[in-house]
């Protein structure tokens, strides 16, 4: 055998041994410890991650983010794998925001599991994950931001921690805001490195929602509802700023709002009272009364009345507000003094099955359909539960219960030539109008347009609320200032009322309607024109300009 | 492997006992013998079998002998075939197998690079999708109305008071002349009108105090030219980029400003109205003071709205506002 055989044969032999070392290297690991290995590399290689769905953006009408979505990690900890509680409490604290002995005390609770903040924004959690402490751990979620903070809180509602919606529209419209979560598989590398990623879902990302609403006039709302509640220290007050033409709602706002969303207020500061709230409308209803008879032909805007001071119908004896003598009234000063007796009159005119007929064909006793959650139908007096002296309350906007959104709505009708439009507060969902139900006739348009002018009185001196004026534009209203029932005495309470103003402008040709509505004023007036109708006011007067409609 | 033969065989005997009469069976089940081996193929049901057709078990070991056959057959031709031994024997070979191997190693190599890449594109993902979630707060937080008219105020604007706002009654000949200016208002001529306007408006310029404010004259010719063009100075598109120009020039507060709702609803009375309804104007010569109104194209929401109906009276001329 020659040398380069020998050497050949050396070689062969080493890189035999070699093979062989290599080969019971890969026994030793394949199969004797095969179980423990695989073990470890389904923790430590190999991760099941929820990919989270962002929840859909919420708009206003301009495209102005109401509601943002934002990643963010639940922070957890292990406490079983933290050799020095105190230490990572010291570390952690200033950027948990908590101090440390709040820290330390969840970092020795006796479990394997403890959450040290929900929801931190991404930004702090990574800080947080840089600090590489044992046991404790980040899981991604998603943080509902309202940038606008308590705006219109009563309508885009709230988010839970674990991102389901729990009240206003982040509730109605929960399914199509919160998407869906995916599914990823990944698989990381010995320096945490993925090397293999498979999506076995993909995840599905919420759509935005656009509003009709109007962030600034929203704002401007809610400042005037603000302003109410400081004066007159009401129990509660909304108001509704809407397009009467097409029914769409620019602001809906509710007092007392402020820390609404973060429950600093009462448990049901988060209630839209513009829908929840049942009430009995006073005079803004004598309205209803007025269209329907006009609208039967029984009487005209110029329809002399002899009204005296009170009126006896059945049992009851109802006065007017003031004492007067006995004097003739049109129908229009009838509206425009909010005449008692001039509506029931009006009312007895109609009869009590017509007068029923128009409440129900006005919309009252049902839901306006509006896209709000918890919205209350009122509670009208069936026909054949009416009494001797139902005639006698009724008309005035007594003995049946209404929400604010019913009363603007119906007056959106009288303001929209006499066609109720569906209130709505969704304009689009994922970039997708909505189509909307078409608006349905109730009275005429010529006897819609006598209303309204009719109401022109009612801010004009003389009338309820003549101190209401905008220069330039023709306003158009009812006030209205009902007595609450008393609890304990089921009987009309002499302290508590709801006062309220329901107006539109300009009187012509109507293309915004303003409701507000007082509940329990206690401090200054307690009258509709004194309470509600300056909130009318300020709110129209710069919703009027800033939405570019023209004086008239 | 069981031949077919005894496969056949068995199941033949199978079939034969299957149909022996029970008690026969039960014959040959005695205790203390040791029962048969259970048979191979299935029990078939009782009755003859076809003829001419094998059981299914015969035909499943014959395929399977001669797919071994077959195997041993390609195998010998491959081992005594000249196309592999010429390969091996070759150099080509190994060329061949170190192609593949490189092949292989650079693909793995590839498709771990391609997934780092995926886990790095996840991260920044996720990073975007934070900082995307931050612009999104900061810009509404930016539009805020009383941030823009806090800013606005500073620049000494303010908010056009309801009564302040002014529209004009269309004249008979203000259509011709908006219609002359549209054609007119190739690129050139537009230019050519912007100073027109701001001749028209120069009293409401000149009363703001320069030295005051020297912001504000900024503002004040820009809201100037646009209320021009509200006023019906012949310059449509002129007074419309005039009042453009004054919304930017207001240091960002009227981009900041939602100036999208009020230019889409000033539209809306533009539109609608009639020839008798006056049409809009807003700007220095109709403002009660003229420092305020020279802001108000610029100064938030309401401004934006009435710099856009006076626009329109240039644009929509048959309309008059």
């Amino acid at each position: 055998m020659s040398a380069l055989q020998q050497r050949i044969g050396w070689i062969f032999a080493l890189f035999l041994g070699l093979l062989a070392v290599a080969a019971a290297r890969t026994a030793y690991l394949g199969i004797l410890r095969s179980a423990a290995l695989r073990k470890d590399a389904s923790t430590q290689q190999l991760t099941d991650e929820t990919v989270i769905a962002p929840r859909g953006t919420i708009f206003d009408r301009n495209g102005i983010e109401l509601a943002v979505s934002e990643p963010a990690r639940d922070i957890s900890a292990d406490p079983y794998l933290l050799a020095n509680p105190l230490q990572a409490a010291q570390r952690l604290a200033p950027l948990l925001g908590k101090s440390e002995a709040v820290v330390l005390r969840e970092l020795s609770q006796r479990a394997g599991f403890v959450y040290l903040s929900r929801a931190l924004p991404g930004a702090q959690a990574e800080r947080i994950l840089a600090l590489k402490i044992p046991g404790v751990t980040a899981t991604p979620v998603m943080r509902r931001v309202y940038p606008r903070g308590g705006l219109a809180a009563q309508v885009l509602g709230v988010v839970g921690t674990e991102g389901e919606g729990l009240e206003g529209l982040e509730y109605s419209r929960n399914a199509q805001l919160a998407g869906q979560a995916g599914e990823r598989r990944v698989v990381s590398d010995a320096i945490g490195q993925p090397v293999s990623i498979t999506e076995s879902h993909p995840e599905v990302p919420g759509k935005a929602l656009s509003l009709t609403l109007d962030a600034n006039i929203q704002q401007r709302t809610e400042d005037v509802l603000g302003a109410v509640g400081r004066v007159f220290e009401p129990k509660d007050a909304t108001a509704i700023v809407m397009d009467p033409r097409s029914g769409a709602i620019l602001a809906l706002a509710n007092w007392a709002q402020a820390g609404a969303r973060e429950g600093a207020s009462a448990p049901d500061a988060l209630t839209d009272r513009a829908v929840s709230f049942d009430y009995e409308p006073g005079s803004t209803f004598k309205v209803i009364a007025v269209s329907g008879a006009l609208q039967e032909g029984l009487i005209t805007p110029e329809t002399g009345f002899n009204i005296p001071d009170q009126i006896q119908v059945a049992d009851r004896t109802i006065h007017d507000d003031t004492e007067h003598p006995e004097e003739t009234l049109t129908t229009s000063q009838i509206l425009a003094r909010s005449s008692n007796v001039g509506a029931i009159k009006i009312g007895m005119l109609e009869g009590a099955s017509s007068f029923n007929d128009w409440v129900h064909r006005f919309g009252f006793g049902a839901p306006t359909g509006v896209d709000l959650p918890g919205e209350e139908q009122g509670l009208t007096l069936a026909l054949n539960h009416y009494s001797g002296s139902s005639m006698g309350n009724l008309p005035i906007g007594q003995g049946e219960l209404v929400t604010p959104m019913q009363m603007a709505t119906a007056y959106s009708a009288i303001a929209n030539g006499g066609i109720l439009p569906p209130p709505h507060v969704v304009a689009s969902i994922g970039g997708r109008r909505l189509a909307l139900p078409p608006g349905h006739r109730v009275i005429s348009s010529a006897t819609a347009a006598s209303v309204r002018h009719m109401l022109e009185g009612v801010l004009a001196p003389g009338g309820t609320a003549s101190e209401v004026s905008i220069p330039g534009y023709q306003l158009a209203g009812k006030t209205g200032t009902a007595s609450k029932i008393d609890p304990a005495t089921g009987e009309y309470s002499k302290t508590a009322y709801v006062a309220s103003f329901i107006g539109f402008a300009p009187a012509s040709h109507p293309k915004l309607l303003c409701a507000v509505v007082v509940d329990e004023p206690q401090a200054g007036s307690i009258y509709g024109g004194a309470v509600a109708a300056p909130a009318f006011g300020q709110i129209m007067s710069f919703a009027l300009p800033y939405m570019g409609i023209a004086p008239g | 492997m069981t031949p077919p033969a005894t496969g056949g065989a068995t199941a033949a005997a199978s079939r034969a006992y299957a149909g022996a009469p029970l008690s026969l069976r039960r014959e040959r089940a005695l205790p203390g013998t040791r029962r048969r081996p259970r048979p191979a193929a299935p029990r078939r049901v009782s009755g003859a079998a076809p003829d001419g057709h094998a059981p299914a078990s015969a035909r499943h070991a014959q395929a399977q002998g001669g797919l071994a056959l077959w195997l041993r057959a390609l195998y010998a031709r491959v081992a005594t075939g000249r196309l592999l031994g010429r390969l091996i024997a070759g150099k080509a070979w190994i060329a061949l197998v170190a192609f593949a191997l490189i092949g292989i190693v650079t693909m793995q190599l590839g498709l771990l690079e391609l997934n780092t890449t995926i886990g790095r594109l996840l991260e920044r993902e996720g990073s975007l999708q934070r900082e995307n979630a931050a612009l999104s707060i900061e810009n509404s937080e930016i539009a805020a109305g009383d941030r823009v008219e806090t800013l606005a105020g500073k620049l000494g604007m303010e908010l056009v008071p309801a009564g302040a706002l002014r529209f004009l009654t269309p004249r008979p000949g203000d259509l011709a002349r908006a219609a002359s200016v549209l054609n007119a208002s190739a690129p050139g001529a537009s230019s050519a009108a912007v100073p027109s306007e701001g001749q028209a408006l120069a009293s409401g310029e000149q009363s703001l105090p320069s030295e005051a404010h020297p912001e504000g004259r900024t503002q004040a010719s820009a809201s100037g030219a646009a209320g021009a063009g509200a006023s019906g100075a012949p310059a449509s598109s002129g007074g419309e980029s005039a009042g453009a120009s004054g919304q930017a020039a207001s240091n960002g507060v009227a981009s900041q400003a939602p100036s999208p709702a009020p230019s889409s609803e000033a539209s809306t009375p533009a539109s609608s109205a009639t020839p008798t309804q006056p049409s809009s104007v807003t700007g220095a010569a109709s403002s009660p003071s003229s420092s305020p109104s020279q802001g108000q194209a610029g100064s938030g929401g309401s401004a934006g709205g009435e710099t856009g109906v006076g626009g329109g009276t240039g644009t929509q001329p048959a309309a008059g506002q």
